[in-house]
């Protein structure tokens, strides 16, 4: 394969499924969305310059919003009930974390692409904004506003700590 | 409840790692090629749908070769799109005559500025602007006696056009080909509106006038940032040069008489025709929509036209054998196409 793409596919596949996973919230549509990221990135391997994987990243937002705005939406029948209970969690966390994980599905394509970038890709503000196509200022005001969805208030890890430490 | 960040990284952690995909490389170039032959079958379309869409428009002109031979010489009117009269009435004062269509031409798009050619045969050389939208916006730019710049600017409804007479005609009128600027630009165009539509429009001033006036288009950087503000956009419209009337006029005669120093051209900038006033009514005054473009007055430059007080002298065949002045009869009248009684 040409220029190490058959090696980047090899390295990095899984985490760009899982990143699409996070986005789309179903695999079979995260492997979709992979696998067209990943021929579009090949077409174009020999142009990309520097880290491919903001390249790829781009795609993938851009596809599931894109996606996102024609596929339905609506009640889709399944064998499994989503989002329910799962078997490892522990009641209390697990009535947490269903609530914060319903909470992100909730999000709009962009914010949710905002919250996965910057807390489970750790890219930086700035590579959010660029990724997603939209301004710095943007990008802030999205997380701000997924944020205070999810209610997660980024002072209460500070408060903590402070608290440990007395 | 509230959570933390690290609740929230830990979360989508946990839930991404719950899959494993693995790599099908075989499968992800066979999907590339695909995207590639699809990318490249589209652009054949395309680069075929545009050879279709010049050979069509280009193919009446193209075939129209031996169509023209078989109309007369006389009705060189346009096959399709909107119709432009056959003839186009001067009416100046006393002076009353049709003008046949010696030259027209009809374009598909508007927003760009065109250069029309026309070799005139009199001086009272006209024109007339005909559009799919009637509200859609026609600029003139052309050049006046003594070197200055005139035009218009009005919506293409009505009977607007105008044309020349021997006191408007530039220097050298009837020596070769001459040429006008002709913009026609959608009617939502960003155009200051004024003129009859503009009593409409004061209650909401701002949704209906743009920032673009006469005085602004007037301006070569004016028209070009509206150019390239609003683009090149599908549009219908055509234009027919009139001259040659059927009965051959009198040679002007016409002598300019001494200009006064206060009489020089009032600069004023309007796109509506003037009104004409009644003490004025039987001078053989130009009727068109043009005004000199604000140019400070040069002294060697002689008035444009003449003193109003003044009587014209008759001209040595005018259909007149009076002056006008003299004539209580006929009402102010403006030169009007045929078709349209009023002017829009």
């Amino acid at each position: 394969m040409d220029g190490g793409f058959a090696e980047y596919v090899a390295q990095r596949h899984q985490r760009l499924c899982r990143m699409a996973y996070l986005l789309s919230r179903d695999w079979g549509q995260a492997e979709d969305l992979v696998q067209t990221a990943l021929a579009r990135a090949w077409l174009a391997w020999r142009r990309i310059e520097g880290d491919p994987d903001r390249y790829v990243y781009k795609i993938i937002v851009n596809t599931h919003a894109s996606w996102w705005r024609r596929r339905w939406r609506g009640e889709v029948p399944t064998d499994v009930l989503p989002d329910g209970a799962d078997a490892r969690d522990v009641a209390a966390e697990v009535g947490d974390q269903a609530a914060l994980w319903a909470a992100i599905g909730a999000l709009s394509p962009r914010q949710r692409a905002v919250i996965v970038l910057h807390y489970f890709e750790g890219l930086t503000l700035i590579q959010v904004a660029d990724t997603v196509g939209c301004s710095l200022g943007t990008a802030k005001t999205q997380l701000r506003r997924a944020l205070t969805h999810l209610r997660v208030d980024p002072d209460i890890q500070t408060l903590k700590l402070e608290g440990a430490r007395r | 409840m509230t959570h933390t960040e690290n609740d929230l990284r830990e979360l989508l952690s946990e839930r991404a790692a719950a899959g494993d995909g693995s790599p099908r490389l075989d499968d992800i170039v066979r999907r590339g090629r695909r995207i590639r032959l699809r990318r490249r079958a589209v652009s054949t379309v395309l680069a075929g749908a545009a050879v279709v869409s010049v050979v069509a428009v280009t193919a009446p002109f193209a075939a129209g070769a031996p169509q023209v031979k078989q109309v007369p010489a006389d009705s060189a009117r346009l096959e399709s799109g909107p119709k432009l009269p056959k003839t186009f009435r001067v009416l100046l004062g006393a002076v009353d005559f049709t003008m046949p269509l010696i030259h027209s031409e009809r374009f598909t798009t508007v927003g760009s500025g065109k250069t029309i050619k026309f070799t005139p045969t009199s001086y009272y050389t006209g024109n007339k602007v005909v559009c799919s939208d009637p509200r859609m916006w026609v600029l003139i730019r052309e050049k006046l006696k003594g070197g200055k710049a005139g035009g218009s600017l009005r919506r293409c409804s009505g009977d607007g056009g105008g044309h020349h007479d021997e006191r408007s005609a530039p220097d050298g009128w009837l020596d070769g080909p001459q040429s006008m600027k002709v913009w026609v630009f959608p009617a939502d165009a960003p155009i200051y509106e004024s003129g009859p539509r503009a009593k409409d429009c004061a209650p909401q001033a701002k949704k209906c006038h743009g920032k673009y006036t006469f005085r602004t288009l007037f301006r070569s950087t004016g028209v070009e940032q509206l150019e390239a503000e609003i683009g090149e956009r599908p549009g219908s419209w055509a234009i027919g040069v009139y001259d040659s009337p059927a009965e051959p006029l009198p040679k002007p005669t016409y002598a300019p008489p001494t200009p006064e120093p206060t009489d020089t051209p009032t600069l004023e900038l309007t796109d509506t025709p003037p009104t004409p006033e009644p003490t004025r009514a039987m001078e053989p005054e130009s009727t068109r929509t043009v005004t000199a473009v604000p140019e400070p007055p040069r002294a060697q430059d002689p008035a444009p036209e003449p003193p109003r007080a003044e009587p014209q002298p008759p001209r040595a065949q005018d259909p007149v054998s009076e002056p006008p002045r003299a004539k209580p009869g006929p009402k102010p009248t403006r030169a009007e196409p045929v078709p349209a009684p009023t002017r829009g």
